[in-house]
């Protein structure tokens, strides 16, 4: 009896490892925006505290037809925006989503992206695992 | 002897005029007031705007003559611009809040978006847009060819940029816009005077803009 106890003591513990996300996302927020816009940016910070980077390959949504990983950089004076093939959070570091830098871009968003909806997505990882997250639109205005 | 006393009188009368002319310091022309150290202002260098034709949020036409007589505070942006331009506006929406208490300083102020992208930015796309950020913002469209010479002259670059890995032509998102971030201070002549460099910020924007305005107002005349 006292073994069995044991035993079922790990399975359990390895459940909850297994369960644990690869990510912690935090003071995600993206920008509403009025209706006759569809496309809207998504700002989080991204820690990871484990001893391995961590690839994010891609992110989905039911909320928006499609998900980029971008980035804008000034270059002589002009605002640019690139795509990124993915977001690497480095070991033991935090990436931060926020405006004018990196960002996730909800393109052709299939729900009005008015202030205080919320846009469930879902991270995919090279590592095959992926996690879900919650992103709460606040007023186009922001600024944080 | 009364020829003598003349004759002396008039040298004294000349050595005291020389005298004093030669003591007296040296009258040279006033120095020219040296450049105020305020990032931005370009004073006492000034870009006369030309003659230009946009359309307002309200589909009336906007040329220079709307900028004459008013302190405008011009940023060039588009609806789409889903990260740059929502930011900036909220940050001058901040920023004429924060100068309410400043009123006297910076009166007769005007905030005006001007749309890089004609295409997209119909006047009722602009007038719902900005209802969101602030109603006494002024919206500006108009084509690339009307927009041209006010961008030209200062010194305004934009450039569309597709959308990557997107297969969906009839999305009106298949095209972002590179485009420059500085916000542009005219004077009520229609003269470009300052300058604000991204990236910006709330407190630093109402602080600069207060103090060129004051600088203006005891340096230039109206």
């Amino acid at each position: 009896m006292k073994y069995c106890f044991l035993v079922c003591l790990w399975l359990l513990c390895g459940l909850a490892q297994a369960a644990e996300p690869l990510l912690q996302i935090n003071e995600a927020w993206g920008r509403a925006m009025p209706p006759t816009l569809k496309v809207t940016a998504l700002y989080m910070q991204l820690s990871n505290s484990s001893a391995e980077p961590v690839v994010i390959k891609q992110a989905n949504s039911s909320s928006c037809g499609m998900l980029q990983f971008h980035q804008s950089f000034e270059e002589e004076g002009i605002m640019r925006m690139r795509m990124l093939d993915n977001l690497t959070v480095p070991a033991q570091e935090t990436l931060s989503l926020q405006p004018n830098g990196i960002h996730i871009m909800c393109l052709n968003a299939t729900m009005p992206l008015t202030e205080g909806s919320v846009i469930e997505l879902t991270l995919q990882f090279v590592s095959g695992e992926s996690q879900g997250g919650s992103v709460l639109l606040l007023a186009p205005s922001a600024i944080k | 002897m009364r020829t003598l006393i003349i004759i002396l009188s008039s040298i004294a009368l000349v050595l005291g005029l020389w005298l004093q002319f030669s003591l007296s310091p040296t009258r040279q022309p006033a120095p020219p007031m040296p450049a105020p150290s305020i990032e931005g202002l370009l004073w006492p260098q000034s870009r006369p705007l030309p003659a230009f034709q946009l359309t307002d949020q309200h589909g009336q036409a906007f040329g220079l003559e709307q900028l004459k007589g008013h302190w405008s505070l011009l940023f060039f942006g588009y609806t789409h611009c889903p990260d740059v331009c929502p930011m900036t506006l909220g940050i001058l929406r901040a920023v004429k809040q924060q100068l309410l208490t400043q009123q006297e300083v910076v009166a007769n102020t005007q905030y005006v978006f001007v749309s890089v992208d004609g295409e997209r930015d119909t006047p009722e796309v602009l007038a719902q847009y900005l209802r969101y950020f602030d109603q006494d913002f002024i919206g500006l469209t108009g084509s690339a060819e009307a927009l041209k010479p006010l961008t030209d002259k200062l010194g305004i670059v934009f450039m569309q940029v597709p959308v990557a890995e997107t297969d969906n032509t009839e999305s009106t998102d298949n095209y972002f816009i590179d485009h420059t971030t500085s916000i542009v201070l005219v004077d009520p002549k229609g003269r470009m005077i300052g300058i604000f460099s991204s990236p910006h910020k709330v407190e630093d924007f109402s602080q600069r803009y207060v103090a060129m305005r004051q600088f203006l107002a005891e340096h230039e005349t109206p």
